[in-house]
């Protein structure tokens, strides 16, 4: 099969996706691409402007403070009611947004001009101030986690600002390009936040009725000459895979991003529905209390690590639209390591002589779920049986979601699993996760070895040190063992055949200002 | 009549107070703080001391339990500890979704029922009384998210007769808005509709073998007559007793069909309000429900009065 003069096979080859899937090796089906999908993401039509579009999305978006970043269904729609300071490409390039550029005066600060037209949706014009308002309200707020070093925000002019840190921030591009949505302080100062978002985005929220839709309307003065493509977007949360898949199958829904993980393979070639590229950019991971016995003892929790089949868990937990994953970002992540030092897992005959060393032959444990969080308890299920064969014993215990972050924010549990929606940077996992002064350690990980190379990693800017410094992030937080990776969930939107610009961006962000409608 | 209203809507002050008591005082037993509920994994110490200061969390239970109930005297519900909006807003927009639904499921149900229950009971013992009988115990035997999921692969996937999910209102567009609610309220209808053709067929099947049946068909009255006027009217009360107290089915069913459908009504409201413990959205989304039913078996009582003479001479 060929599309425009390319045949299947070359296509993939010369695909950076597919070419770093290889390295990986093992990658599966997860990520392949079928021929409809091609020529959607090599742009085969030249966009244009007008129309309407229905997003279903899987939750009710329930806060639009930008700052709360509470729930991944307010951040899909409010990113497209604020703009950040820069964006990201789908190659993990860093691109001019809000910024027009930015450059580091030296380790501790940088420097960033500010474009000159754009225009909050209550009329009044960004500046460098709202700038400094919105990163002086960030500490309060918990997307302040990702901005750690942040000390101060100075305006040097109108469109001109200079972030003070307190050390060097490797990280901080990444930060400012998943984090850094601008709110305008007249707007917060006048109106529920939560409720009324004032951005300078594509977008401008023209309705938001609870419980059911969000309506979002194009910003004519938005600061990009020619976007937004879309006239008006809706989005509606709808729960269950199946009905959301039939509302795309019926033209209801225009896009959508999750189908039931056993049809995803057979849908890729579908006449009806198009897919984007997969992307694995949703890593799920085991986290180990290391605050208490037995998983203070080091290893302990390298024999889990020895049970883990995590083969298994992409098949019967994802269906195949997972990848095996032994760190926090997978292909095409430059920051990919492909370092595992588990290499021959499962072996359960190892995990045994470490329960030995360990003087725990007779594990019991208990894991933490939540019932109404499926993938949750079915790892627990799996789990279960992996663990079986070292003759470790697991129980599940559910409890609700009050419950359940009750036990996990106190310590008060052995093991459960969970995923992250934030891995545009390594750090963004590793360093709110496992580095022992974070107020998000929820591993309880107190280790040396894992802080020194987490500060090597990212109290650096240089970005070649910070290269050299990763693999030694990975090989600790492996060693350690107070998260143990298992897979990282494949990204792919599906949408009508007319709707065309959709791709996954290492952001997770849904940038509906690249979509448009062609019928 | 009149006084016999005013009796009913005086004992149903109790029950009602009894409602928003024991659902005040169980929410709070359930064990774990609804502030890391709401706030997840962003509940840092200080998030977490910060909305229990705003929302009275640490104050005794009793003064938390007279501030909502003086709140609600005053048509304050209180605000959504999640969005901040007033909770009577959320009530206003939802409710008629879930009152919309309930009663063209219980229209859809009856309309299906009766005539089948009667015509088991006419045709007793013949082949029609059995595949109604089975049909029933069919409808009773299937849990309503899968007969919806039945239904969305069969009538929107398929057939594309309606749409799977989404809600207009009837004041917006009233044939999308049927469409709409068709395929939720079959689905709640199913089951309510198997219960009522098994009461219908046994209610007509005890008037059919009594004398005055007998003796109107003596006197020469046409069957069709005798079946519509004489017997389904003195079989009716068990009938509308039940349909009374399957409202309160009806309306615990609306949680989990609005959830597959994606119908932004009170049931859905509650789901998400009751697994991320936002205490003042299921306290008064469960006390909506509850004045719901009371109403529903207030006109059910009434419906008796007008129903049996007998009753209608007690109550004056």
């Amino acid at each position: 099969m060929s599309i425009r003069g390319i045949d299947r096979r070359t296509f993939l080859r010369r695909t950076g996706a597919v070419g770093a899937a290889v390295a990986a090796g093992g990658l599966g089906t997860a990520l392949e691409i079928g021929p409809r999908e091609i020529a959607h993401a090599a742009g085969s039509t030249q966009p244009v402007k007008g129309g309407a579009i229905t997003v279903a999305i899987v939750d009710q978006p329930v806060n639009m403070d930008a700052a709360d970043g509470e729930l991944y269904s307010s951040i899909e729609v409010y990113d497209n009611i604020f703009s950040k300071l820069i964006n990201v490409t789908n190659d993990f390039k860093f691109v001019p947004n809000l910024a027009t550029k930015w450059a580091q005066d030296d380790m501790k600060t940088w420097t960033l001009d500010l474009v000159d037209n754009a225009v909050f949706h209550n009329g009044e014009p960004m500046t460098a101030n709202d700038v400094k308002f919105t990163f002086d309200r960030l500490p309060m707020h918990a997307d302040g986690v990702f901005f750690a070093a942040w000390k101060r925000t100075e305006v040097l002019s109108k469109y001109r600002v200079r972030f003070h840190l307190s050390h060097p921030f490797g990280p901080f591009e990444a930060s400012l390009a998943a984090f850094s949505e601008i709110m305008n302080q007249k707007a917060v100062k006048s109106g529920d936040p939560k409720l009324h978002p004032v951005g300078t985005g594509p977008y401008y929220m023209k309705q938001w009725v609870q419980n059911d839709h969000v309506t979002l309307a194009r910003w004519n003065k938005y600061f990009k000459p020619n976007k937004p493509y879309l006239d008006q977007v809706t989005f509606r949360a709808i729960g269950d895979d199946t009905v959301r898949l039939t509302g795309l199958q019926t033209g209801q829904i225009d896009w959508i991003q999750q189908v039931p993980a056993q049809q995803s393979n057979s849908l890729l070639s579908s006449s009806q529905i198009v897919s984007s590229p997969g992307k694995p950019y949703f890593p799920y991971f085991i986290i180990l209390n290391c605050s208490r016995p037995p998983f203070n003892d080091k290893r302990v929790r390298q024999a889990i690590a020895w049970c883990i089949d995590r083969a298994q868990f992409a098949k019967l937990l994802w269906f195949g639209t997972s990848v095996t994953a032994t760190e926090a970002v997978s292909p095409p992540s430059p920051w990919y390591t492909g370092i595992d030092p588990y290499k021959g897992a499962p072996d359960p005959e190892r995990a045994k002589a470490l329960l030995k060393q360990a003087g725990k032959e007779n594990l019991h444990i208990t894991y933490l779920g939540q019932p109404n969080v499926v993938s949750q308890e079915r790892t627990g299920e799996i789990l279960k049986s992996q663990l079986a064969k070292a003759g470790i014993t697991m129980n599940i215990q559910n409890y609700a979601p009050a419950q359940y972050f009750e036990q996990f924010g106190s310590h008060k549990y052995d093991l459960t699993s969970t995923y992250w929606s934030a891995t545009l940077d390594p750090a963004h996992l590793y360093f709110p996760l496992t580095y022992s002064p974070s107020g998000w350690n929820f591993p309880g990980i107190s280790s040396k070895r894992i802080n020194a190379a987490l500060e090597a990693f990212v109290y650096t800017t240089d970005l070649k040190k910070r290269h050299a410094a990763y693999p030694e992030v990975v090989r600790a937080v492996a060693d350690e063992a107070p998260v143990i990776f298992l897979t990282n969930q494949v990204q792919r939107y599906w949408t009508s055949p007319h709707v065309h610009g959709s791709a996954p961006l290492p952001s997770l962000e849904i940038r509906l200002e690249d979509m448009w409608l062609k019928r | 009549m009149a006084q016999a209203l005013v009796r009913r809507l005086l004992i149903a002050i109790p029950i009602l107070f009894g409602m928003s008591l024991v659902v005040f005082v169980i929410l709070r037993l359930v064990p774990g703080d609804p502030a890391r509920a709401v706030l997840g994994l962003n509940a840092t110490p200080e998030l977490i001391a910060q909305m229990h200061r705003t929302f009275h969390l640490d104050d005794p239970i009793y003064v938390q339990y007279l501030a909502w109930i003086g709140g609600l005297v005053r048509g304050d519900f209180c605000v959504d500890y999640r969005s901040d909006q007033p909770i009577a807003q959320l009530l206003v927009q939802d409710l008629p979704v879930t009152l919309e639904l309930v009663i063209v499921a219980m229209l859809m149900s009856i309309i299906i029922a009766i005539p089948l229950g009667a015509l088991a009971a006419v045709r007793q013992g013949h082949v029609v009384d059995k595949v109604t009988q089975g049909l029933g115990l069919v409808g009773i035997s299937m849990p309503d998210f899968w007969i919806g999921i039945t239904l969305i692969l069969l009538f929107s996937l398929s057939f594309q007769w309606f749409p799977s999910s989404g809600f207009v209102p009837f004041t917006q567009d009233p044939l999308q808005n049927l469409k709409d609610v068709f395929l939720p309220s079959l689905s709640l209808a199913v089951g309510l509709a198997a219960v009522l053709v098994r009461i219908t067929r046994a209610a007509m099947l005890t008037v059919l073998e009594q004398d005055f049946i007998r003796s109107t068909r003596a006197r020469g009255i046409r069957e069709g007559s005798v079946i519509v006027r004489h017997v389904l009217r003195n079989a009716a009360i068990p009938i509308v007793t039940v349909i009374g107290m399957q409202a309160g089915y009806l309306v615990g069913g609306t949680i989990v069909v609005e959830q597959v459908f994606a119908l932004p009504g009170i049931g859905n409201l509650l789901l998400n309000a009751t697994l991320s413990r936002n205490y003042p959205i299921v306290q008064a989304a469960v006390l909506v429900l509850g004045i719901s039913f009371v109403v529903t078996n207030l006109v059910a009582d009434l419906m008796y009065i007008v129903l049996n003479p007998r009753l209608r001479t007690a109550s004056e």
